[in-house]
């Protein structure tokens, strides 16, 4: 293959195509209403949401207590900030991403032998259990007024370039280099081997084991590697926000990433939770702009998607262009 | 060598004994069916043998080595593969992808987080060996779901040697199947069982006789009776079973 047509084959990759239209979104989204620091937030969630479609839409298991991951990668990330060091700036972010990860790895060890309902209720209430903790464990967390007095860091190589984060667009494009580490890693992830064998646990988790899979281990793992990146989301909305709260691990953020992932669809395609994220992130701004009500409006727009397009955005645009779905050939 | 060794197997469900202190023995190299009428405990038995339900009481050897509380993966990396009464393979992956993932489980892989997978060229070989074994050369790239149900049948099969078994559990695998397909099916048994131990659930009493060196017969989830297929043809309280003499099928 000559170089000609590499570049072809990656111009032409739906990864490509993702990272153009995030890149340009604080520029257009000022035209439809919104701001800069609203794409922030489409895109912190892009990353939340690619990380619960991991479990969801690649693995078949569904966690209704996701928010808790993205809460302790925020709680991680002041923690390090406010009693370690804000001194390098990757090290509360990395201190975010693996207390999430240990503690995920905890609870996917607990769970991963339940099944379906059992499995989802106990994710529910494991995340409830770090709410309360969060929200009653003053002198670590704050309890409810939270760990607040949060610093962006300025990204700096002497004599080369100076970042200040505290600029929104140049906070943007950070989270956005962010993003492109996740979604390059995930999309590694799920066509490997190891995101194949999570697709017929999906699929078929009895055969699965069949093959000689030892699946436990896999929906553990699974389970933990969510949490890494959810942990990621959540220290960088730790830095968009100033602050970390128990409200962040509360059980309706839960339910508002599931969302996100079915609209988008994620049980389709690989990128459903990005535009499902954009879209729900948007309309709860352009509804909440004009009505107290606005969560009826939500609400609403879910049971259409449900009810009529169960697979989501991406779902109705798979039939035009096929290679915009996902499976585990090629 | 007695390759597969049932110990008082037993049972319960609820108040239904649908095991009852079944103890069979099956060499190394042996094709046997195991028949009976409707509920006499065949596919019930399979399982406790295969480790998809747990027994009551009982034990289950492989080699000599007790694999009663085995977990199933440990069990098919022993050498015991099975194949499923229904429809059991990976529907949305193509023939070529489901036999990969056998493959690649069998060889080991599975924690590569970053490798893509087209990169294991050592899986991707032994591939097309198992499909043209079991005769499914020409439609690789077809997905499960779109393949006839006697295609899907033999993909079941083929699935379950992708584990490089030695002994192989055939729960039905006619069932379902026009007469042309059940010949397909009948001659991969055959072939099969040139070189792997088979244990074989079957209701058609045409292939059952066909092929099966030796016949256990299964009622009320007792043996009532074991021997060559001559044998099994000419006993009475097998006959019996089969209501007034009349084979099932």
């Amino acid at each position: 293959m000559n170089l000609s047509n590499k570049i072809l084959i990656l111009i032409k990759h739906p990864i490509t195509l993702a990272l153009f239209l995030f890149a340009i979104l604080p520029l257009v989204l000022p035209f439809i209403g919104g701001y800069i620091s609203l794409a922030t937030e489409v895109i912190i969630m892009s990353i939340f949401a690619l990380a619960f479609n991991l479990l969801l839409g690649y693995t078949g298991l569904t966690s209704f207590g996701h928010a808790a991951y993205l809460g302790l990668g925020a709680y991680g990330f002041a923690l390090c900030e406010l009693h370690l060091t804000q001194r390098i700036w990757f090290v509360p972010i990395l201190s975010g991403i693996v207390l999430t990860g240990i503690l995920s790895f905890l609870v996917g060890y607990v769970i991963s032998k339940k099944k379906g309902i059992y499995y989802s209720l106990l994710t529910l209430a494991i995340g409830q259990l770090f709410y309360f903790v969060g929200f009653r464990w003053n002198e670590v967390t704050g309890g409810e007024t939270g760990l607040t007095g949060l610093v962006r860091p300025t990204l700096e190589v002497p004599g080369l370039f100076s970042l200040n984060l505290s600029n929104a667009l140049v906070f943007y494009y950070f989270v956005f280099v962010a993003f492109l580490l996740t979604i390059l890693l995930l999309w590694r992830i799920v066509h490997s081997p190891f995101g194949a064998v999570l697709q017929i646990i999906k699929q078929n988790e009895g055969r699965a084991k069949y093959l000689g899979y030892n699946t436990f281990w896999y929906k553990c793992v699974c389970f933990t590697i969510s949490g890494l990146f959810s942990g990621f989301a959540g220290a960088l909305y730790a830095m968009f926000t100033y602050c970390a709260f128990a409200d962040y691990l509360y059980w309706i953020n839960s339910g508002d990433v599931v969302m996100m992932t079915l609209i988008g669809g994620g049980l389709t395609s690989f990128f459903g939770p990005l535009a499902g994220a954009a879209i729900f992130i948007i309309a709860r701004n352009l509804f909440s702009s004009f009505t107290q009500n606005w969560q009826i409006f939500m609400g609403i727009i879910f049971v259409i998607f449900i009810l009529f397009f169960p697979e989501g955005l991406f779902g109705i645009l798979k039939k035009q262009k096929p290679f915009l779905s996902k499976g585990i050939g090629g | 060598m007695e390759l597969i060794a049932v110990e008082n197997l037993t049972k319960n469900f609820g108040g239904l004994r649908a095991v009852d202190g079944v103890t069979l023995q099956v060499k190394e190299g042996e094709l046997v069916s195991i028949i009976g009428p409707n509920g006499a405990g065949k596919s019930t038995l399979f399982n406790l043998i295969t480790g998809y339900i747990r027994p009551d009481k009982g034990k289950v050897f492989f080699r000599g080595e007790d694999i009663t509380d085995l977990p199933v993966h440990q069990m098919v990396r022993k050498g015991i593969g099975r194949s499923f009464q229904l429809l059991n393979v990976f529907s949305e992956l193509s023939v070529f992808e489901n036999i990969r993932m056998g493959v690649q489980a069998h060889l080991g892989y599975g924690f590569e987080f970053f490798t893509p997978l087209d990169r294991l060229k050592e899986v991707r070989e032994k591939v097309p060996a198992i499909i043209e074994s079991v005769g499914l050369t020409g439609k690789e790239t077809a997905r499960a779901k779109d393949l006839s149900y006697g295609d899907n049948k033999i993909l079941d099969v083929a699935v379950a040697l992708t584990a490089d078994p030695k002994a192989i559990l055939l729960d039905e695998p006619t069932s379902g199947l026009a007469a042309k397909e059940t010949g397909r099916m009948v001659d991969l048994i055959r072939r099969l069982s040139e070189r792997l131990t088979i244990l074989l659930v079957e209701h058609d009493m045409n292939v059952v006789f066909s092929v099966s060196g030796r016949i256990i017969v299964l009622n009320q989830g007792r043996i009532i009776a074991e021997g060559m297929p001559d044998d099994i043809r000419k006993d009475e309280g097998v006959q019996e079973a089969y209501l007034g003499g009349e084979w099932g099928c």
